[in-house]
């Protein structure tokens, strides 16, 4: 039986494609500056490793229990916690905008960071976030650091 | 049209020493009662509603709305303050109507109080206030309401009460327009309307009754026909449970019955057998197991029961046991499928709702707005893609406004397919149902069958029992056709009658009063308008004010002007909007009007000298078009007769207490002895 063959058009498309959310510049920005804000303290700064982290667990809501158990040391499994290029990007676009300055490795939050960490407080913006931050991101001590990158990031 | 005028007033106390008494003449125009606090000033005003038998619009309190002065001791004078026990006291007014009609009323403040004597012409009537039995005092005959509404020449209409039912609007409802007492009355335009009569919006419908404007045979329409659709969705959910439970009772699957709203058609309830692993109809099934009965009458024998027989029926009983597992299978991977689409609808919510915050951020609109845009690169300023992926790939991502829209486009088709599932699964759980009742049946076939097996006329058994079987089962089917029939008919009436409501609803909206309305309501804000002009309301503010279409009360470019203005521009608005209605209505016959406006301490100290001087002005004006206005103030007499000077304003001025001791006890004994 002849099988009759049908032609496939390829069309290659330019159409504007969806994107998740925290691959937007500006939403990955404020993640930083909610890092910096919540987790630092009075002092306002943050070591980049550290900032690189809490970016990395906030973004992965899905994931926030085991990343609470393992900060609250009730579990002994170590998350899986990668390299971002998203994220220096982001710290890369933060510093030409002024919102964050980097010295010695530390990020610091500069007046401007400080203004858009109120403005997101002020309009409800990353509740979730700040909470999770508020609860577990002093928790991320330099030693449960080294234990998720190894020493190597 | 203007509905009264108030001749005039007396306050009468019989007392141990004798007759304390005041009668008070009202004129068309201004009239002011002028008296220290504490002289009665109050109490003439109250008994001006108290006359009328409205006491309910003095507010809270109302059951008592006169001081103990009327009840139970009055002094003579403010310096002796002699006391005397009050026996008896009453109100006597006079009014008169459009039509010149003059009424004599009498009431009992201390006494009979649920009764007010008539005079009309020389005749005497009692009329009662209040309810008697069933009837109201505005719906009975010899209710007090219902003569003074014909009285005044008013219709009084029926309104739509909050539990659905109709009331009349009341002339309790209607006076807080005409009558500011002192107490609650500078807080609100009608300020003291009863609510214990569950009118829906009673403030409105008495502004829209006295406009001219009501809606109140449209509204009462609109909420008949809402009350015909809630009890035609009433009726059609308690006849889907109806059918429902007749199709479980019969082991039948049901069609599936449409949710009523503006775009459901008609569809018939089906009911329908699993016969073979296929749905068939009532009809169908009726007409093949009269076949069945046919065939097994005309050969009915005697002999053992075949091995052949045997294994059909055990392969019938297998084919619907692979049958079940098939669809307890299918079951299970819809179950699984609405946990996926769950759970896919919860990560889009989660992103549309971080997608809508990041919109916010976007809009905000203070200084660090120009910092939030990161389309541009903050160094060589060059257009850049807003995505921090690679930079390899030269193609645009959306923009927020498309993210947002496809993310909400993706929720609405996973919301979609959930229905769809959903109706899946339940259709699958009712055809997983009918299989475990035909199992049953089909295995006690089978087990019956097996134990036959050795008996010689085992087959004409089971052709006895499978025809008494088929018997019980045509009868069910024909019952089951009796309800399909009746249950159709119902569903058939609910719907259309449904249906015609649903039209009648859509055209009732369209009517054309709208335009009517408009007018008036421009014609108020023009009188309102010139009011506030004249009492020295700011220019600029005026242009602001206007009429509410929706509540026909003032408001200030859309706000509650209450929360919004001064309580200098406030009680201002108040005089404004309650002369505006007097005039409005002065001037037209399709605005009715009490005929009257009261005003109890008129709140000039909150108000500057010169608009309480603007008040008093437009006030006397209103004698031009026969209107009334009552003031009763404890204003400075040099300072209120400045205010009246070359004004026509009829002044009642009061030294001391308003009541007096007119006849002693020796004067009375002489005068009877005459």
């Amino acid at each position: 039986m002849m099988i009759e063959k049908e032609s496939i058009k390829v069309v290659i498309s330019d159409k504007a494609y969806p994107l998740p959310i925290e691959m937007r510049p500006l939403w990955r920005i404020c993640l930083i500056i909610i890092s910096i804000a919540v987790v630092s303290g009075e002092k306002k700064y943050l070591d980049v490793k550290k900032v690189n982290i809490l970016v990395w667990m906030i973004i992965r809501k899905l994931r926030w229990v085991e990343y609470e158990n393992y900060l609250l040391g009730r579990a002994s499994d170590i998350p899986l916690v990668s390299v971002d290029t998203a994220t220096y990007k982001a710290v890369e676009f933060s510093m030409s905008k002024n919102f964050v300055e980097l010295k010695d490795g530390r990020l610091y939050l500069s007046s401007k960071g400080k203004d858009l960490y109120e403005v997101l407080v002020e309009n409800g913006i990353m509740i979730d976030e700040i909470d999770f931050l508020k609860k577990f991101g002093k928790k991320l001590s330099n030693d449960k650091l080294k234990g998720l990158t190894g020493g190597f990031l | 049209m203007l509905g009264l005028t108030i001749v005039s007033v007396e306050i009468s106390a019989n007392t141990n020493g004798g007759v304390f008494s005041e009668k008070i003449t009202f004129e068309e125009g201004l009239n002011i009662i002028r008296a220290e606090n504490s002289s009665g000033k109050s109490t003439c005003i109250n008994s001006l509603a108290y006359g009328l038998g409205l006491e309910a619009i003095l507010g809270p309190g109302r059951k008592r709305p006169f001081p103990k002065s009327l009840y139970e001791e009055i002094y003579d004078n403010k310096v002796d303050k002699k006391p005397y026990w009050v026996s008896s006291s009453s109100v006597c007014m006079v009014v008169r109507n459009s039509e010149n009609q003059v009424a004599k009323l009498t009431r009992d403040i201390l006494g009979k109080d649920k009764k007010i004597v008539v005079k009309t012409t020389g005749i005497d009537s009692d009329y009662f206030l209040g309810s008697s039995g069933e009837v109201g005092s505005a719906k009975s005959e010899r209710g007090f309401h219902n003569w003074l509404a014909e009285f005044i020449g008013w219709k009084l209409p029926n309104v739509v009460k909050f539990d659905g039912g109709d009331s009349l609007l009341y002339l309790e409802c209607i006076f807080p327009l005409f009558f500011v007492e002192q107490k609650r009355g500078w807080s609100e335009i009608q300020a003291n309307i009863p609510t214990q009569y569950g009118i829906q919006n009673v403030k409105k419908s008495a502004s829209e009754f006295c406009l001219g404007i009501d809606s109140f045979d449209r509204n009462k329409k609109l909420a008949k026909l809402k009350g015909k659709i809630d009890t035609g969705k009433e009726e059609w959910d308690s006849l889907r449970t109806t059918s429902e439970g007749v199709a479980d009772y019969n082991s039948v699957r049901i069609s599936k019955l449409v949710d009523l709203d503006e775009k459901s058609k008609f569809q018939k309830i089906d009911f329908m057998y699993l016969e073979n692993n296929s749905y068939i109809s009532i009809s169908a099934q009726e007409k093949s197991l009269k076949r069945l009965l046919e065939s097994i009458s005309g050969n009915i024998s005697g002999s053992a029961v075949s091995n052949e027989k045997i294994n059909s029926q055990a392969s019938i009983v297998g084919g619907v046991r692979r049958e079940i597992g098939a669809t307890l299978n299918s079951i299970e991977s819809t179950f699984l499928a609405i946990t996926d689409i769950d759970f896919k609808l919860k990560t889009l919510r989660h992103d549309l709702d971080q997608y809508q915050q990041l919109r916010r951020l976007r809009n905000v609109g203070s200084d660090i707005s120009e910092d939030l845009n990161t389309e541009k690169c903050p160094i060589c300023e060059s257009d850049i893609l807003d995505t921090l992926s690679s930079s390899d790939v030269k193609r645009a991502p959306m923009t927020l406004g498309e993210n947002i829209e496809f993310l909400k486009n993706q929720i609405d088709f996973f919301s979609s397919i959930k229905i769809r599932t959903l109706t899946d699964l339940k259709e699958l759980q009712m055809k997983s149902k009918l299989l475990s009742n035909k199992i049953d049946s089909e295995q006690e076939k089978l087990d019956a069958l097996n134990s036959d097996m050795n008996d010689t006329n085992g087959d004409l058994k089971a052709k006895i029992r499978e025809k008494i079987e088929a018997e019980i089962q045509l009868r069910s089917v024909t019952k089951l056709k009796q309800a399909h029939d009746e249950l159709n008919n119902q569903s058939e009436r609910i719907f259309n009658s449904w249906k015609t409501a649903v039209d009648s609803l859509k055209l009732a909206r369209k009517d054309v009063y709208q335009d009517d309305r408009s007018l008036v309501i421009r014609k108020l804000e023009g009188f309102l308008k010139e009011n506030l002009a004249s009492f020295g309301f700011n220019p600029t503010s005026i242009s602001t004010v206007s009429v509410s279409p929706h509540t026909l009360r003032p408001e200030q470019e859309g706000y509650d002007i209450v929360a919004e203005t001064s309580a200098s521009d406030y009680i201002r608005i108040i005089w404004s909007y309650t002369l505006a209605l007097l005039e409005f209505a002065g001037m037209s016959n399709d605005v009715k009007h009490g005929g009257f406006v009261v005003f109890d301490e008129p709140r000039q100290h909150e108000a500057n000298k010169i608009s309480f001087a603007s008040l008093i002005k437009k006030a006397s004006e209103c004698k031009k078009f026969k209107g009334q206005v009552i003031f009763a103030t404890s204003l400075d007499r040099a300072d209120l007769h400045q205010a009246c000077e070359g004004l026509d304003v009829k002044l009642n001025y009061y030294d001391d207490y308003i009541l007096t001791l007119k006849k002693t006890d020796e004067s009375l004994k002489l005068t009877g002895n005459q």
